[in-house]
Order: C-alpha cells, then sequence, then structure tokens
C-alpha cells in the first residue's frame, strides 16, 4: 500500500473514514431538529385539525408556509396538557415570539413548483408528496416521501399532464 | 397553443439600452468584468446591435434590439447532443442548464449569435446578491444560457389564471423587456391570436425578420425604419 506511506493515518482510520463518506454519503438529507417537539397525530386526531388549518396559503398561493404563532395562539394561549413542549409553545405565544420552524422540503432554485396547482387545481392529497405526516408523534426529521424528479415525472404521465422541461424548470 | 412572439419597431427604439437593463434584472444575468469583458466573454441575454449609416454629419443611426428569436424550425437544437435546447409546445425554444454540458455545438449553430457562455462561476457583487430574482435560477459555469422570452412568467400567469379560472390574457405574460420599454417599440403576445396586438404588426408592410432567407423562421419580427 504505497498511498498509506504518505498519509498519517493508519490502515484502520482510513477504513473508518471510508465507511464514514459511504454512509454519510447514501443517506442524502441531513436529520432535522425542531425546536419543538410537535405531535401531528394528537392535533390531527383529538383537536380535529387539518393539514391546511395550519399550512394555510397551500390552496391559495404558490408556496406552501409552515404555521406562525398567531395560529397557535388560538388554541395555546393557556396549557392545554401538560407536557414539556406545550409549555414552550405557550411562552413562545405569551412572549409573542415566532417558533423557528425548520422546512424539511426546499426544492431547488431551477425548479418552479406551485402548491395552490397541485392542491386546488390538482387535487392531489397532501400525503402524495409528503406521506403520513398525521400519524407522526413526533416531528418528522427528513421527507418521508423523497421528493425525485422520476416521481414527479410519473405522476404527470399517470394524469397526463405535459412533461415538457419548461413546465417545471426555470 | 399558442406561439408566443414579438414585433419590434425600430421606428420607436432609441437605443436607450432599457430592455438590455431590464433583462439583466430579471434573469440574473451576471456583469463579467473588465479582462472577460475584452475575450469577448460578455453575457447579453438582449443586446442592442446598432447601425450607422452614411457618412458625418449626414449619419443615419439604426439599433436593432436582439433577443433569443425563439426560432420555429430552430438550428441551435438540432445539434444539441443532449436535449438541453428544445423547442417546446409554447414554442419557446427552451434551455435547462442542469441537462447542458457545454459543448456550445448551439451557439455556434445559431446565426444570431444570441447564446451566451458561461465561462467562470457568476460572480455577483455582495450588495447585487439582494437584488437577484428568485424565480430565475442562477447558473453554473460550463452551461449555455440565452434569453427565454422570460418564460419564468409565463408559468406565473398561467398558474394565477388556472387559479382564477380564466383564460390567459395578452397583459397576463409579458417579458421584462417590453414591459420596460419606454417607448412602447416592443410590442409582444400570442402570433397565433388574432386579438393580440402583434398579429396586426407582424402583417404590416414594414415588418421583417432577420436572416429570413436561412428558414429558421424567427417569432421576432422588426417593423423597418423609415426616415421622415
Amino acid at each position: 500500500m504505497k498511498i498509506l506511506r504518505f498519509t498519517f493515518l493508519s490502515k484502520k482510520q482510513i477504513i473508518f473514514v471510508f465507511l464514514y463518506l459511504l454512509i454519510s454519503g447514501c443517506s442524502k438529507q441531513k436529520k432535522i431538529e425542531q425546536p419543538v417537539a410537535y405531535n401531528h397525530a394528537i392535533h390531527v386526531s383529538e383537536a380535529g385539525l387539518d393539514c391546511i388549518d395550519c399550512h394555510t396559503g397551500v390552496e391559495k398561493k404558490m408556496y406552501a408556509s409552515l404555521p406562525s404563532i398567531k395560529r397557535c395562539k388560538s388554541c395555546h394561549s393557556i396549557m392545554q396538557g401538560e407536557s414539556a413542549a406545550e409549555a414552550l409553545v405557550v411562552e413562545a405565544v405569551n412572549n409573542n415570539v415566532e417558533i423557528p420552524w425548520k422546512p424539511i422540503y426546499e426544492l431547488e432554485d431551477y425548479v418552479f413548483f406551485s402548491h395552490r396547482r397541485h392542491v386546488k387545481s390538482g387535487k392531489i392529497s397532501c400525503a402524495v408528496c409528503h406521506g403520513e405526516v398525521e400519524k407522526l408523534v413526533k416531528p418528522p426529521s427528513k421527507q418521508l416521501v423523497p421528493i425525485s424528479m422520476k416521481g414527479c415525472l410519473k405522476c404527470h404521465d399517470n394524469k397526463s399532464i405535459s412533461n415538457d422541461c419548461l413546465t417545471c424548470h426555470v | 397553443m399558442a406561439k408566443w412572439g414579438m414585433v419590434i419597431d425600430l421606428n420607436k427604439c432609441t437605443g436607450c439600452g432599457s430592455c438590455v437593463n431590464s433583462c439583466r434584472m430579471e434573469n440574473n444575468v451576471p456583469n463579467v468584468g473588465d479582462k472577460a469583458a475584452q475575450a469577448g466573454r460578455t453575457m447579453d441575454w438582449m443586446q442592442i446591435i446598432t447601425e450607422y449609416h452614411g457618412n458625418y454629419p449626414n449619419i443615419r443611426i439604426v439599433h436593432i434590439p436582439r433577443p433569443c428569436f425563439q426560432c420555429n424550425n430552430p438550428p441551435c437544437t438540432k445539434v444539441c447532443p443532449v436535449h438541453a435546447t428544445f423547442l417546446n409546445e409554447d414554442g419557446l425554444v427552451g434551455q435547462i442548464y442542469q441537462r447542458c454540458i457545454g459543448c456550445r455545438f448551439c451557439m455556434a449553430a445559431c446565426p444570431y449569435s444570441a447564446k451566451s457562455f458561461n465561462y467562470s462561476k457568476p460572480d455577483f457583487p455582495e450588495a447585487y446578491e439582494k437584488t437577484l430574482n428568485p424565480d430565475v435560477t442562477r447558473r453554473m459555469n460550463g452551461v449555455v444560457e440565452k434569453c427565454s422570452f422570460c418564460h419564468h412568467r409565463l408559468a406565473i400567469a398561467k398558474d394565477v389564471a388556472r387559479f382564477e379560472e380564466r383564460d390567459l390574457e395578452e397583459e397576463d405574460y409579458q417579458p421584462a423587456c417590453s414591459e420596460s420599454c419606454p417607448t412602447n417599440a416592443i410590442t409582444f403576445g400570442d402570433l397565433d391570436n388574432p386579438e393580440h396586438r402583434v398579429t396586426h404588426l407582424m402583417h404590416s408592410n414594414r415588418a421583417f425578420r432577420l436572416e429570413e432567407e436561412l428558414g429558421t423562421e424567427p417569432k421576432v419580427y422588426y417593423l423597418k425604419k423609415e426616415d421622415k
């Protein structure tokens, strides 16, 4: 192993680095931790909320949105339960501070995607692209359904929507 | 399907450069700097070609704005080995940067020199970063780019029209150059739609197209400059 002679690493260390790079390369998206351990399931099943109630703009605008503190305020100005996560929300509501939610789905800038076109005109349910988020007890740390061009093309093909490159690429 | 095209009245064009600058701002076209410009590597989606006729002091100046002509029979798409440039159903010649391999065959094939090549990574000054258009992607180095008739505006206009459940109207989709022209020299619209102003103008007896004999069928018409 002539290459090893010029490095400061031992054989074991090189194998470890190689394996680490291999594994980290395989998982495309980094795990994202949300500031509050949000429970989707409890909001959907017990509070009876729909996705659109908090992620407003999905039906009316091109871009979806993460919930603002005003939305949380309608229920969480006082404690509803006893969880530590809710205490954080109540504190943020009382101080009128936005919770820094982190987006999990972010498209590249060369893709044109309109939410209202897909949700309102196309009548596609949220779960098709985002997975069954309503069953999650913990906030999702990565995309449940990984977004890929292959998936877009397949759906466009099935619904006989134009697959012309300029439809989505700007 | 629509056939988007443009009519440029050379009588009205004063060569002010408003279309050139609005195009740069709208489409995030980088300034290449002095050295690259001297090497002939300027990036222009819209260019003003100035012609001088006659001798001083009796000079007649003609300014010819040159976008991509979005030809109906484009020579550039035929030479692309990777289908990065193509004629789409709306009659626009698309350029997909992620697919482009930078062979520059299309640049050689285009008789109007409407395409530019990114010789280096686009370098935007810090203050400029905030003014970039988020609707248009920034190109990487090693790819060819060209005027797209601001097709991102078409995508948005279609989306709005669909949402409001109505047909696309002439004013819904206008590229940056025609919108910014102070003398209204540039008219844009659907060449197949008799209600659009361009259809009247393209049948004017002053109308001509550049290098028509090549058979490229450009969708940009010019109205000849007449001396008054």
